[in-house]
This record gives structure tokens, sequence and C-alpha cells, in this order.
């Protein structure tokens, strides 16, 4: 069953045709990371695959209403705005927003919110305001409350930024979790190490297409990487798992 | 939440008895009680019913509307800098409401007043939300604000200028500063229909509002029609603004103070925020009015005075804060 | 060369003016008014009040201009003999070009057009706001002997003290009035207004309640003080908030359950003979309220 499909997708900004001829497909169990140069498309890709921006083509989520799309994919923007001192288990229990009938939450939704916290293990930040935690702690806040969400996709952008090397693994390790739970998660990065080690599909968006969609061995070759991001790089299987990390830029 | 409601609600009450026993006229209390529950005409019952009471009602209908329009824009573009008074909308609000009187729509049909006020409001509001932009920084909210109020204060001085009434020239001092002196209960029937409308449009926002704490892309993507929520919140902050604006005058910084007070309260959550400004704004309000009478009676003071001798401290508190943050 | 000469002329007059503007301003602040060698033959007033007395009381072509106001049907009495004027809107500029010899106007007029006028050498005399119904005879008489017009103001002045021994009755009801103008004002004791009221046989219940002079009265204090007649003014053209607090439905409560109301016109507001005809009015409302009215 798929999650997420999109067919002769293309997005045009300002005139510009910024992605053309998309075709995926995400199903249950993934875990997918998208990946290219600055400026290939992958924030536009995942917003307008969502409706947030016009985009031409097919889109299965276009098809659902706005709120059943809310119930089937979770979205992390690249922008971590928490506006209002809210606590920390305010800000997670709007993931539950979708769900929620009027403004109490029901036994279901605090059930929700608690696993999150769990997850992310943020329990003892959980009557905290939001706005106090540090960069880190606040970025796990919100994948919390992408995961309360309780979605079958979750789309994040770039959630991974400017997290210290242990958040930033854990982070990818709760995706991979909620892979192994049948969820899938589309999320945009630039770190390739990561991306290598943790995800179990990669699409590689460049030179305003898609240019290669696959488990990562494959779609991480030299060509490829001189081509999209002109970088060399060193890639090994080591028996802890692929190791990748770009070396020099090629001109 | 409930130690918030409970309390403002009580003060709420006190405070509308305080006002309808206040007054230059020395009235015993058991004989004001009296002459308010039994009607008829004598000179003490026309005070109660036609003087008093309307002041007390308008208070707190005018107090609530700003206090919850207030919190619903901070909540909107959230930017705790954000209030009517502010950002022009009361300025427009008068304007129209002047243009009305002064070219004699407002004598043609009773509700053309209020209506005007409203057209007036609905202008001020889109003039800075498209100089501003819906997610506008600080500064450029506060830009387009002056620009708005500025542009509002002086066609009314002009409009105001060029009447043929001797009177009309000094009444600027009203509609900026505000005043509920000698209102009647018609300015009561006069203002309760938009109000009315107005407060149903903001009270629906508080789920939309919570939802935008994480921002404008997050809202939508959880459900939330922004561009709906924006179109309700413009119309219900015109139409709460625009009412009160025509029978009292601008008042300014209740839509400030309150909500700023009132937020860690409620922990912050927007949803919550409504209707605690919305309490808190009419407390303030009744405060306000009942000191006017009280401090100095016979320098017939006006509401605007007293909320901008409060606001205007707590507006450069909050604009010191933001800047030792943005650095 | 003519043209030097032409300015010596004029700095000629300049130095006579200014000689007599220092004799009227010496004048004035002895309260006579200046002694003009001349009478004067271009007189301009800018005040209201000033315009009525100087129609009533100017010789044939001495007065060239009045206010504006003098032409407003509304405040002014004598509002078809304005049409015989040139209408004036009481800026410094435009009252020199008439080239006046003397400026009438009132203490209220601003200061600087005052100063002005006599910085261009053009003689001002201000005339006090009348307080009382006497007064009117001192603002006669002070407008005699400005225009040299004494004989008329003597002839006009023993008219109007008939007239007002006519009215002078003492009856045996005084029923209760009250003023209410815009704004909330009410005029008490030392007012015009406030004599034309006692005069024509009532009390004003505002003096009972304690205002003097002019003073801002809440509308509590006129709902209690339940008076016999609440006196209001009629509200100008355009809308004015003002003037809404005489609309209150309180007032018109107090108005509706009175047989008789009475409004205040253009005879009230300055003091000349016309205040009589104010006081007559008034006595005829203040008859029928006691059931003295034939």
């Amino acid at each position: 069953m798929s999650l997420l499909t999109l067919t002769d997708f293309a997005v045009t900004l300002r005139d510009r045709t910024v992605l053309r001829d998309v075709t995926l497909s995400i199903g249950k169990g993934e875990f997918v990371g998208l990946i290219g140069p600055n400026g290939a498309g992958k924030t536009t890709l995942m917003r307008a695959a969502l409706g947030l921006i016009p985009g031409t083509g097919d889109s299965s989520l276009l098809a659902l209403s706005e709120r059943d799309r809310a119930k089937a994919v979770a979205w992390m923007p690249q922008a971590r705005e928490i506006a209002w001192p809210v606590s920390v288990e305010t800000v997670v229990m709007l993931g539950r927003t979708p769900h929620m009938v009027g403004m109490t939450p029901s036994t279901e939704d605090a059930a929700q919110v608690d696993a999150a916290l769990a997850q992310m293990e943020l329990q003892e930040f959980r009557h905290r305001p939001a706005t106090q935690l540090s960069g880190g702690e606040q970025a796990r806040v919100l994948i919390a409350r992408a995961l309360a969400q309780d979605t079958p996709l979750l789309m994040a952008d770039e959630p991974i930024a400017g997290l210290d090397p242990a958040h930033q693994i854990s982070t990818m390790r709760a995706f991979a979790a909620q892979a192994e739970q049948g969820k899938s998660s589309l999320v945009s990065l630039h770190d390739l190490g990561l991306a290598v080690r943790h995800c179990t599909r990669l699409i590689l968006l460049g030179e305003g297409r898609m240019i290669a969609d696959g488990p990562p061995a494959e779609v991480m070759t030299p060509e490829r990487l001189a081509q999209v991001f002109g970088i060399t790089a060193w890639y090994e299987n080591t028996d802890q798992g692929p190791v990748y990390q770009p070396l020099e830029v090629i001109r | 939440m409930m130690r918030v409601m409970l309390p403002l609600t009580l003060a709420i009450l006190v405070l509308f008895a305080t006002s309808l026993f206040i007054g230059p006229a020395r009235i015993g209390l058991g004989d004001s009680i009296n002459a308010l529950l039994e009607g008829g005409d004598s000179p003490m019952a026309l005070v109660m019913r036609e003087i008093r009471l309307p002041r007390a009602l308008l208070a707190v209908m005018i107090g609530a509307s700003l206090g919850l329009a207030g919190a619903a824009m901070q909540g909107y573009l959230r930017n705790p800098l954000a209030e009517p008074g502010l950002i022009g909308v009361s300025g427009s609000a008068a304007f129209g409401a002047v243009l009305s009187i002064q070219t004699g729509l407002a004598a043609g049909f009773a509700l053309a007043l209020p209506f005007s006020a409203l057209a007036g409001a609905l202008g001020g509001v889109l003039l800075v939300m498209l100089l501003a932009g819906p997610r506008g920084t600080s500064l450029t909210l506060i830009l387009a604000g002056i620009a708005v109020s500025a542009l509002a204060a002086a066609l009314t001085s002009l409009v105001l200028n060029l009447s043929p009434n001797p009177f009309a020239a000094s009444e600027i001092i009203f509609w900026m500063m505000g005043s509920l002196a000698d209102r009647s209960m018609t300015h009561v029937w006069l203002a309760l229909p938009l109000m009315g409308v107005g407060w149903l449009l903001l009270a629906g926002l508080g789920k939309g509002l919570d939802a935008l704490t994480l921002g404008e892309d997050a809202a939508q993507a959880m459900g939330i029609r922004v561009e709906r929520l924006r179109l309700m919140l413009i119309v219900g902050v015109a139409c709460v603004v625009g009412a009160g604006t025509a029978v009292a005058g601008a008042i300014g910084f209740v839509g400030l103070v309150v909500p700023h007070i009132l937020r860690p309260l409620v922990g912050a959550r927007p949803s919550r925020l409504l209707w605690a400004s919305a309490l808190g704004g009419a407390v303030m309000l009744l405060l306000a009015d009942i000191a006017v009478r009280v401090v100095l009676p016979e320098r017939d003071l006006k509401l605007g005075v007293l909320t901008a001798l409060v606001g205007a401290p707590l507006f450069l508190h909050l604009i010191l804060k933001l800047r030792r943050e943005r650095i | 060369m003519r043209r030097i000469w032409g300015f010596v002329r004029v700095s000629d007059r300049i130095n006579r003016f200014a000689a007599s503007v220092l004799v009227a301003g010496a004048g004035f602040a002895l309260g006579a008014p200046p002694a003009l060698a001349e009478a004067p033959s271009r007189v301009v007033s800018i005040n209201l009040c000033t315009d009525q007395l100087a129609m009533m009381l100017a010789d044939e072509g001495q007065l060239l201009s009045v206010s504006r106001i003098a032409y407003d049907r509304f405040s002014s009495p004598m509002a078809d003999e304005a049409e015989n004027y040139i209408k004036n809107y009481g800026q410094a500029e435009e009252v020199y070009m008439l080239q006046p010899d003397l400026v009438l106007a009132g203490v209220f007029t601003p200061a600087h057009t005052v100063t002005m006028l006599e910085n261009l050498g053009i003689p001002v005399i201000q005339f006090e706001i009348t307080k009382s119904i006497g007064g009117v005879r001192d603002q006669v008489a002070r407008m005699g002997e400005a225009l040299h017009r004494q004989d008329a103001a003597a002839q006009m002045i023993a008219d109007f003290d008939a007239r007002r021994a006519a009215l002078e009755a003492t009856p045996e009801l005084r029923p209760s009035a009250m003023l209410y103008y815009a704004n909330g004002y009410t005029s008490g004791e030392q007012t015009l207004a406030n004599e034309i009221l006692e005069l024509a046989g009532f009390r004003n219940a505002a003096i009972e309640a304690g205002y003097n002079w002019g003073m801002k009265m809440p509308l509590e204090v006129l709902a209690l003080s339940d008076p016999d007649l609440v006196i209001t003014t009629r509200p100008y053209p355009g809308g004015s908030r003002a003037e809404d607090v005489m609309a209150h439905p309180a007032v018109e409560a107090l108005k509706s359950t009175r047989a008789n109301t009475a409004v205040t016109d253009h005879d009230w507001i300055c003091g000349t003979p016309f205040v009589l005809r104010a006081v007559e009015k008034l006595a005829q409302t203040r008859r029928e309220i006691t059931g003295e009215a034939q």
C-alpha cells in the first residue's frame, strides 16, 4: 500500500521549472533519505507534494481532504519555529490537532503524547517552556510533535541540521525505528554519511529532476557524486555498517 | 485555566457593580439598587438606567472586545507587539465613524455609524497587513502601524476641520483618546450586533492559533486553513474594533497590555489567552472608567489617557526586551 | 520720484497712526476707547457681537465689513442686515487690504491677529464678554464712543431701559430651569444667559447645585435636579458628538415629561438689546408653565 505516490510531478516557481518528471512511490516501512545539492529542490518537492505550494502532475496526498491529509502525513518544516513559551508537553500535544475534536485532549491523545515524549527522551522536560531548551532539545521536541501526530508517513526537512553527533544519530535511529514499525519517513538530508548508514532508500535530486532512486549502495556511485555534487568520497562497507565520507571538491 | 477565569469573572462582577454606584450624583447604595430594579421615570431611575448602566455595559463590552482582538492579533502574527490600537485599526475605525457623521450618513439610518467604522477598520487592517506582510517582523509591523495611525489621524483631523460645526474641530480628542462619558443605551444597542459577529468570528480561532505556534507551514500541514483563519481574523477584529470605536472613540493599549500580563498565567497558549484576554480586557476598562470618575471627576479625563499611562511604559519594556533577544 | 513721494505719504500716515495707536493702547489700558481725532470712516468688525452693535449704531457708510458669522442665520439676529456689508474671515491680511481706520474685535479674538493688525498701524478696540443685562448698556455706550455715535447710543440705551422696566416683574411663582449646552456645559452665576433666565422669572437650578460661570455639569446632576424647564441649544448643521449629549435619552426624558421646552437662539449669544427679545420669549414660556398665560 503506497503512502505517497508522485506521478510526472513538476514544480514551477517564479517562471522557473525547479523540478520536472518526478515519479516515485513510497510504501510502508521505508526510511527514505532525500538528498541533493543546495537548490536541487528538496524542500520544494516536499512542500509541493503536501500541497503547500502548487505543482503539476499527480500527488496522492492532494487527492485527500486537508483533514485526511493531516492524518496521513506529518510535516516538519526546516524553520524550527516555536512562537510562544509553551510547555514541551503542549508543543507535542499540538501534533494531535488533526485528531482532536474540540479543545480537550482524549485519553488516546494523552497516550500518544506520552509515547512520543518517551521515544525522544524528553520526559524530564515535560513541563518546561519549550523556548528555554537548547537548539538540539527543541529539535527533538518538534520531532516528538510529529511522532505524536501518529501518521503512517512522516516528512521532514533537514531535521538533524545543527544537532550534535549523538542527537543526530539517535534521531536517525528514531526514524529507522518508525520504519521497523511499518511507518515510513521521507527526510531531506545534507549529511551523506548518516543518510547512507540509516536510510533504507535514497532519492537523489539534481539538475532539476530525479537522478536516482534506490538502496544507498546503488545510488551513491562515484560518477553520480562527481556529476551531481562535484565531490569525491570514500565509501566502504565495514563490519560496523557502511561508512561514507566526502573527501575533495572536484572543479 | 479555571484559576484564571474564575478570579477574572469575579473581578468583572465586582467592578461592574462598583461602576454602577460611582458617579457625580450622590445616590446611596440601597437607593441605587431600588432605582435600577423598579424602573419608572423617577430621576434616580433615569440616572441608573440611562446613564450609569450603559456606561458600565459598554466598559465590559468594549474591554472584552479589545482584549480578545489583541490576543487574536498577537496569536496570528506571532508578535507580542500587535494590537488593534498600535497598528492603526482603531484610528482607521475612528476615521470611518467621523466621516459618516460629518457627511450625514450616520443620521440616515442608525447602523450606518458602526458600519462606517467597520469599513474604516477593515481598510486599516488590510493596509497594515499589506505593508507588513502576514509574517511581518516587529520592525515592519511597528512602521506599518505608525504609518496607518498617522494617516488615519490626519484624515480625521482634516474632516473635522472642514466641518461646518464649530464643535467638530475639538472632537479629535474624543476620537483619538476615547471616552465613555454620557453614553446611552442607544449606543449599547448600536454596538452589540457587530460586536457579536466579531466575537463569534474571533472565538473560533483558538485551535488555529494554537497550531500557528509551530509556524504557518506546519499549521497548514496539520489541516488548519491559514488563509481562512486570516480572513476571519481580519473581519472579526474589524467588526469588534469598529463597533467599539464608533461609540467610544479609539482606546489604545488594552489589547497590548492584557494579553501580555495574562500570557504567563495561561501557559502562553493562544487559545486560552483569547478567553482570558476578553475577561481581562473587561476588567481593565472597567477599572480605567472607574478611575476616570474617581481621580479627577471635574476634569473629564479621557479613557485613552489612563490606558496609555499604563500601556506606554509596558510597550517600551516589550520593545527593549525584544531588542535584547533579537541581537 | 513719484513713487518715492508715494512712500513718503504712506510713512506719514503710518507715523500718524502709530501715535494714535500709542494713545489707543494707553486708552485701552485705562478701559476707555481711544480718542481718535475724527470719527472713523472705514470700520471693520471681526467679532460676532461687535458686528451686531456696529450694524445697529454705525452711520451711513461708516461700517465696511462684518465677520462671516454675522451672515449665519443660526448665530446672528441680524443676518439679513449683514448682506449689506463686505464679508471678512477675521484674518489680519484680508482686514488690512480693506484699509480700515478702526477694527472692532472681542477679547477672545486670537491675540496674534490683534497684534498683527496693531503692528500694521490699525487701531483695534476689543470688547469684553457681556456678563449681565446691565452690561448691555455699557457695551452699547462703548460702541457709541468708538464710532463717535454717542447720541444714537444714548437713544438706544433709553429704549433698552424702558423695555427692561416693562419686563421687570416679580412673579409669585418662580419655576426652576437649567441650561444644558453642548459638551454638557451650563451657565451659572455671572453669565448673561443666567440673567436672561432670571429676568424671565425663573430660578437657575444650576446655581442651586453650585455652578458658577460656564461650567461642565454632569448629566446625572441635571437628571437628579429635575428642573421644571430644560433649556438646550439647537444643534448646528454637520454632526458633532459634543451636541449629542443634548439628545441623550435622559435629557429627552426630562424634556418629554414637561409640556414646555425652550431652546436658546441667536438672541442669547451677544450682549445686545436683542437679549430682551429672548427674555420676552422665555417669560411667555414661564407663564405657560405656571398657568398665568391667557
